[in-house]
């Protein structure tokens, strides 16, 4: 169930079920869940060294939006550039939305990335994607999980 | 409106539109967004190399807290760099008074930089902002952000939230 904006009650109104099932059970079930989320488990090599093609890391899928505010969040354990700087953008579909990170020190190291966007009532589907700097491929890392393996990374979709 | 504390409901208690406002309405806006949001659409040069009175990256707009309720302040930005030779630490205050570090980069380092930090603040209004200082030589050191789109960072921000 999307978010739904909080309800000014009245005096005298009557508190239907259906209201309160929506206003408190889904709005509290929202807020104790990612609006939504995905991971990749195997690592990532970006070979792209373009902006405008570049290697996707990880999709959201298309979801649908109800034009409330939500942040998107990237994780990764480590990201590694090439010689050059391993750039991440944000994108909706096929629109750059733009630079989300840039790792350019020696080994890299792990990310978390966040942007706070409004989001149009439709569907959208928020990926992030690679390119470098140099010819350089970068690396984003990523596993199962569980003994010698590196952690899931991921993105969701979070409300405010 | 901020977080109210979660009434103790009790048997027989009539149920007001106030209650329902306060409780459910203005808690699930203070849940679900931001309590303040700052964020900045272009680079921030890091000028000072003084502690004492470092550069401001962002400030926050204010927000009131009840003394028992712990908030989350959370900073990003896409690109932080730090030249060969320098060292930049990254602040938080809370009005005037600084509430400790928050980041910290060593020479040579070119990364994105989220940082959080858990407060419980005392109740009353607080300001609060990030600020940063590079040593030895100041400009050296830049918070990168910007409008978005291609070629262009997305902005830097600086939040203040209820979970």
């Amino acid at each position: 169930m999307p978010w739904a904006d909080p309800h000014t009650w009245l005096v005298g109104e009557v508190p239907t079920a259906d209201l309160l099932n929506e206003q408190i059970r889904d709005n509290l079930l929202w807020l104790r869940e990612d609006y939504y989320h995905a991971e990749f488990t195997a690592s990532v090599g970006v070979t792209a060294t373009s902006e405008a093609s570049p290697t996707t890391v990880v999709t959201l899928g298309t979801q649908t939006f109800d034009g409330a505010p939500v942040t998107v969040e990237f994780f990764c354990i480590w990201a590694q550039p090439g010689t050059g700087g391993l750039v991440l953008s944000l994108w909706d579909g096929g629109t750059n939305l733009g630079i989300f990170g840039e790792i350019a020190t020696t080994g890299g190291g792990p990310v978390h990335l966040a942007h706070r966007l409004i989001p149009t009532a439709a569907s959208h589907e928020y990926r992030v994607r690679g390119w470098n700097r140099s010819g350089t491929t970068g690396v984003v890392f990523a596993g199962p999980g569980g003994s010698g393996q590196y952690m899931p990374g991921g993105i969701r979709a979070v409300g405010g | 409106m901020g977080w109210v504390a979660p009434r103790t409901w009790v048997d027989g208690e009539v149920i007001t539109a106030g209650h329902l406002n306060v409780q459910v309405r203005d808690n699930l806006r203070a849940l679900y967004g931001p309590l303040a949001y700052a964020e900045v659409t272009e680079p921030v040069p890091v000028t000072s190399s003084n502690g004492g009175a470092p550069t401001t990256i962002l400030t926050a707009p204010p927000v009131t807290c009840d003394g028992v309720t712990p908030i989350a302040v959370e900073w990003f930005a896409p690109h932080v760099s730090a030249a060969s030779g320098n060292v930049c630490m990254v602040r938080l205050y809370d009005g005037q008074a600084p509430a400790g570090a928050i980041a910290y980069m060593t020479a040579a380092q070119i990364r994105p930089v989220w940082a959080c930090a858990r407060l419980l603040p005392a109740a009353g209004e607080h300001v609060y902002s990030v600020r940063a200082w590079v040593y030895p030589a100041p400009a050296l050191v830049a918070i990168t952000a910007g409008a978005g789109g291609p070629g262009e960072f997305l902005p830097s921000f600086l939040r203040v939230r209820a979970r």
